[in-house]
């Protein structure tokens, strides 16, 4: 197994930086997911790595060494690609070989490997079927087996579940970090959806316009973003934007655009008059019973219940017409529609940044 | 994204690329220069010795009428072939049929005839038509116009059934629920969006019948010949430079043309680039 | 001639014939029942087919049978046709090694400007598929334009170049390769090249949208796991390509069966086709019923030949699946 690194990766093309300045360090083992939304620099970053776009400036090192003008055969990695790409006139077993027969390896020796993915995959009755007969989650498997059957040093997966229905991307993201632990390759996964990326990741490397916004475990991410993108990306959130009242003691009374007035920690870094934005889970609101005093509370209006099961999502809309998520357990009884109430919040839950993005808290 | 493709890029292929379209256009770029060479009588040669329009100057009269002969029979066959076809086109897409199959390959038949046959069975029939009714269509242009017209209709029912076949059906039932009579909706509905499909036809059946020689040859008589065949004979029997021009010329306008109708039409109906 | 149809070739195989269309075998099920490509209710579209089927069954049909009717009949000179029906025609020019042997030359100089063609232009289009953008859209334009100038021009270019001063003879002269002239016109190497200059253009448009059914991935994974390009070439990428190569190369050889203008031209008389000599049967000599029964076999050859190598492909295929099935 090999670790990989980016150093100062950029790629440019024309005006646009698709990627810009990254940097990364993927260690022997580890399962890290380049997370964004479209368009951000994930894939094409990915595909660097691969070898199929030359980088503008920078770096990259696989297992120490550089790689950057390196042609992808050479490279001796595996990659899954979004639509298979499996090889259409061959079967299952001709598909998984590929890669073995370019190296020249025996007839036997060939077909040992084989089955041993096969089974693997647990396919092991379904080597002669020719891969248009598979269904998705069948093709899926098909070429990861092919991808690992030349034990590569590093596996690139670049959306890999994004055609499967629910129930079976589950499945086979479960299926996926089982065989990753147990063969303990280095693996790089691209994709858009951040539920997937918390299920599967070590670490993820949150993108956005090229950047990398973020880099750490799901639970860093998630409790601590050190940037508004990144709070409202990785999980639901809400936002509220106001401006600083006055500062005392790392906490400050800020007023919200609806008027209302929040007491949260923020550091040492801010004056009063500035802008910032605050962001508070939903599973960290309450619905208070009475009011309760002022800067402690937000009152608004109840609009929707969700029912999802094992939690009630309630949307309360706030006098400045801001919406609030707020989660709670099921089994209580929810205030009525329209009426109003208060909603209090975990004040060390409440996470400030300010007017460029940056995050106010842990400083 | 074109970034991605650099991988793609580097082909060896391409000098293969590179040797093909200097094959096929040599020939054109050989004409051209040597329709510019000052000296050239009975031996043409290439690159031309000095630049003079001499032979475009001497370009005999008889071309000029050719010429007029193959654009009326074109725009004849273009127009008439097209009508055909995109009547024949609609009920093949929209129909509700059951030898669909049968029926596309029947309306292509002619094109798996050779141009060579296809002259020789006209004229044959042309012949028993005179006899048995005494309709003689070898005089004049109307024979050779239908024989086009029935090698040129494939050409324009493809043309109209690819862009109709693509042409969403919802949109049409949007009109009628407007309360848009089936001429309005035809018109401006229907019609601009297939146009570029319909202007493709046109073109091909223009260029089949325009570019036509083994047809033509069977079923022209002597005083009325087209341009193309008059071409060939005289390459043949009686070879002068000037020659060099009007193939020049042809070469040239036959381009423009081409260029013309991708303009209006788009390019993807000439040439099928993007299949997804 | 650019082909009229959008499928490639007369004998388009059923879609899961070409599996790169089906490599990604996700259940497009939840799609509905399918959509009626019917438009305004009402309106019963097989009517219009009426005309257009009128006039291509009278133009198609009748002036066929009546030219194979002819075909058996046995000719009196001047173009006079015997009363009663005879198969002389046909027993003549299967019994006449001249025409058996011009029979031979066509389909041999329509398969080598086939394979020639396939060789040399399935490269080409890969090579213009994979560039891409408007490049490739200008290139291909301009190839497809030198089949839709009429063909004369394109021939008396050909003349310039390959004749005995022309241009590859005085080149090939002043670097001294040989003493004298190589004789590439009015011969079966120029008709050759003449054919090769007529399909190929309409080999290399087909060929293009080939490829382009191939997705880059496959090349791309071919890559990963360690083909070199001649690797992906040969086992990646020409597997997949092989219906349309078929396709295409069945409508160049008809293409080329039926050549006419390219075997006058650059064969100079010498070169005789079998739709050189039923120009001439018609034409010169006007035997009408052995100008008829020349063209009514080759068309029927041509239709034969078609059918078997479609036969052979599909028979060939059917066996390779029914191998891999399960």
């Amino acid at each position: 197994m090999a670790s990989v690194s980016l150093h100062n990766i950029s790629k440019v093309y024309g005006n646009t930086r698709i990627v810009d300045d990254a940097n990364l360090t993927v260690n022997e083992g580890e399962l890290v997911v380049l997370l964004g939304p479209s368009g951000c620099g994930k894939t094409t970053t990915l595909r660097m790595v691969a070898g199929f776009v030359q980088p503008s400036d920078g770096s990259i090192l696989i297992g120490g060494e550089d790689v950057t003008y390196m042609a992808p055969r050479l490279r001796n990695i595996g990659m899954v690609f979004q639509d298979y790409a499996l090889f259409p006139h061959m079967t299952v077993a001709e598909n998984i070989a590929f890669g073995l027969r370019q190296r020249r390896v025996g007839r036997a020796a060939i077909a040992a490997r084989v089955a041993e993915l096969l089974d693997l995959i647990q396919m092991s009755a379904r080597g002669d079927s020719l891969v248009t007969a598979l269904s998705g989650g069948q093709q899926q498997r098909v070429a990861l087996a092919r991808a690992l059957a030349v034990s590569p040093r590093v596996l690139l997966m670049d959306e890999p579940f994004g055609a499967l229905d629910v129930r079976l991307r589950e499945a086979m993201q479960l299926e996926l970090t089982q065989i990753q632990r147990r063969l303990g390759i280095t693996t790089v996964l691209v994709t858009h959806d951040q539920q997937e990326a918390m299920i599967l990741a070590d670490r993820i490397v949150v993108m956005a316009n090229g950047r990398i916004q973020q880099t750490g475990t799901p639970d860093e991410l998630y409790h601590n973003p050190r940037n508004r993108f990144v709070a409202e990306f990785v999980g639901r959130n809400n936002v509220l934007s106001g401006r600083v009242e006055e500062t005392r003691n790392g906490e400050s009374l800020i007023t919200l655009r609806c008027g209302m007035r929040m007491l949260v920690p923020t550091g040492q870094r801010i004056q009063p008059g500035e802008t910032v934005a605050v962001t508070i889970r939903p599973q960290h609101l309450m619905i208070a019973g009475t009011r309760t005093a002022d800067a402690d509370a937000l009152t608004g209006r109840m609009e929707e219940h969700r029912f999802l099961g094992n939690v009630v999502h309630y949307l309360v809309r706030l006098p400045s017409d801001d919406v609030l998520l707020v989660e709670g357990a099921a089994g209580m009884a929810p205030p009525e529609l329209g009426t109003d109430v208060s909603l209090t919040w975990r004040k060390d839950r409440a996470l400030v940044f300010d007017a460029r993005g940056q995050a106010l808290h842990g400083e | 994204m074109p970034a991605e493709r650099d991988w793609n890029r580097r082909l060896a292929s391409k000098s293969i690329l590179t040797a093909v379209a200097v094959f096929l256009l040599a020939p054109f770029v050989v004409v051209l220069g040597a329709s510019f060479d000052t000296a050239a009588e009975y031996h043409v040669t290439f690159p031309p010795r000095g630049f003079s329009l001499a032979s475009y100057q001497a370009i005999p009269l008889k071309y000029a009428a050719a010429t007029g002969i193959s654009l009326t029979v074109a725009v004849t066959v273009a127009v008439t072939s097209t009508l055909i076809g995109f009547c024949a086109a609609l009920g093949l897409v929209r129909g509700r049929l059951i030898g669909r199959q049968v029926l596309q390959s029947f309306f292509r038949l002619p094109v798996q005839i050779p141009f060579v046959v296809t002259g020789a069975v006209f004229l044959q029939f042309y012949y028993q038509l005179a006899a048995m009714t005494g309709v003689n269509l070898l005089s004049g242009l109307l024979g050779l116009i239908i024989a086009h017209v029935f090698v040129a209709v494939p050409y324009s029912i493809g043309a109209i059934a690819s862009v109709l076949t693509r042409f969403d059906p919802t949109l049409e039932e949007a009109a009628e629920s407007l309360g848009a009579t089936g001429w309005a909706t035809f018109r401006e509905v229907t019609f601009p969006i297939v146009r570029p499909g319909v202007m493709a036809g046109m073109f091909y059946a223009f260029i089949v019948s325009f570019g036509d020689i083994p047809v033509a040859l069977f079923l022209v008589s002597g005083a009325q010949t087209t341009l193309p065949v008059q071409i060939f004979q005289d390459i043949q029997f009686d070879f002068r430079p000037s020659m060099l021009a009007v193939s020049s010329l042809v070469a040239v306008f036959s381009l423009a043309a081409i260029l013309g109708v991708q303009k209006l039409a788009g390019f993807d109906m000439i040439v099928p680039t993007r299949q997804r | 001639m650019p082909s009229c149809s959008t499928h490639v070739g007369k004998h388009s195989m059923a879609s899961n014939a070409n599996p790169a269309c089906c490599y990604r075998l996700t259940a497009p099920a939840a799609g509905g029942p399918p959509r009626s490509r019917r438009g305004r209710t009402g309106i019963r579209w097989e009517w219009f087919l009426w005309p257009s089927l009128l006039v291509s069954l009278v133009l198609l049909v009748v002036p066929q049978a009546n030219f194979v009717w002819l075909s058996f009949h046995g000719d009196l000179g001047l173009g006079q046709v015997s009363a009663g029906l005879t198969a002389e025609n046909y027993a003549r020019i299967l019994t006449d090694p001249f025409y058996l042997s011009a029979f031979w030359l066509t389909v041999y100089l329509s398969a080598m400007t086939v394979g020639f063609g396939l060789m040399v232009g399935f490269p080409a289009a890969y090579a213009l598929a994979r560039i891409g953008g408007w490049t490739a859209s200008l290139l291909l334009s301009l190839i497809l334009t030198t089949s839709l100038i009429t063909v004369v021009v394109k021939l008396m270019g050909l003349n310039i170049i390959l004749g005995s001063a022309g241009l590859i003879n005085r080149a090939i002269l002043a670097l001294a390769l040989t003493s004298s002239p190589i004789p590439m016109l009015n011969n079966e190497f120029g008709v050759f090249i003449g054919l090769v200059q007529y399909t190929l253009p309409m080999m290399i448009v087909l060929l293009f949208g080939v490829v382009q059914t191939i997705p880059v991935s496959l090349e791309e994974a071919a890559a990963i796991l360690g083909a070199t390009r001649a690797a992906t070439y040969w086992q990646v990428i020409l597997p997949n390509a092989k219906a349309g190569l078929l396709a295409s190369g069945l409508i160049a050889f008809n293409m080329s069966m039926g050549a006419f203008t390219s075997a006058v031209l650059l064969g100079g008389g010498r070169v005789r086709t079998v739709p050189v000599l039923i120009q001439q049967a018609i034409i010169q000599d006007t035997d009408y019923g052995k100008g008829a029964a020349l063209s009514t076999m080759l068309v029927g050859f041509v239709f034969l030949i078609n059918v078997a190598v479609v036969a052979v492909s599909v028979e060939s295929s059917r066996k390779r699946r029914w191998q891999r099935a399960g």
